[in-house]
């Protein structure tokens, strides 16, 4: 790595402390305040992170491609999870409208929707771990 | 804890909210109590849609 590119690794070193000083938060706050939160605030809360998550996941990705040039294949391969972290996130954000309308009505919500928001989420956060784990195996550290 | 780790802990956020601005506004979120919304659900749904792998990695090298 040349002298001009340095500060760029920091930066994404940083990026990643970052993300991970805000998952440390996310889930100090999440778990000192649970019972006071309504679940659907919870549950925005959370996907709102993951979607931050991804973006610095992503920008750290951008960061290697400008560096080291990968193949068009493993391009790829970030691509098409990418792709898929869309539609599961997607998923989400439907589930998370459908349950908060029904909280409208019904202050505790319907249980089945909230099942399966929180289904859901669990593929999202699924989907995330995926990608975060082929960005990382190209040697970028988390 | 050490105290050098959460000085540590706290430089790294200080980071977080200074140049992670979509964080920051995570964090601020973080503090509401209010519940989430129909409307700040689609506001999120856009926000994910809207970014396409173009638009995050400008540095791609797959041909458009």
């Amino acid at each position: 790595m040349n002298r001009r590119n340095q500060p760029n690794g920091v930066l994404i070193q940083m990026r990643v402390l970052a993300v991970m000083a805000y998952a440390l938060l996310l889930g100090f706050l999440l778990v000192s305040s649970g019972c006071h939160t309504p679940p659907g605030r919870t549950a925005y809360n959370v996907a709102s992170g993951t979607q931050a998550s991804v973006e610095v996941v992503m920008a750290g990705w951008n960061e290697y491609v400008g560096l080291k040039h990968p193949a068009i294949a493993d391009e790829l391969k970030v691509k098409a999870a990418y792709a898929q972290y869309q539609v599961a996130m997607t998923a989400v954000c439907d589930a998370g409208a459908i349950y908060a309308a029904s909280t409208v009505t019904n202050s505790a919500g319907d249980t089945g929707l909230q099942a399966a928001l929180v289904q859901a989420r669990e593929n999202a956060a699924q989907s995330l771990a995926d990608l975060a784990a082929l960005v990382r195996s190209f040697g970028i550290k988390f | 804890m050490t105290p050098e780790a959460i000085a540590l802990a706290l430089t790294v956020l200080e980071f977080a909210i200074k140049e992670e601005p979509v964080i920051a506004k995570e964090i601020q979120d973080l503090l509401t109590k209010a519940d989430a919304t129909p409307a700040d659900w689609l506001a999120l749904r856009q926000r994910v849609l809207a970014k396409s792998y173009r638009d995050l990695v400008p540095n791609s090298q797959i041909p458009s």
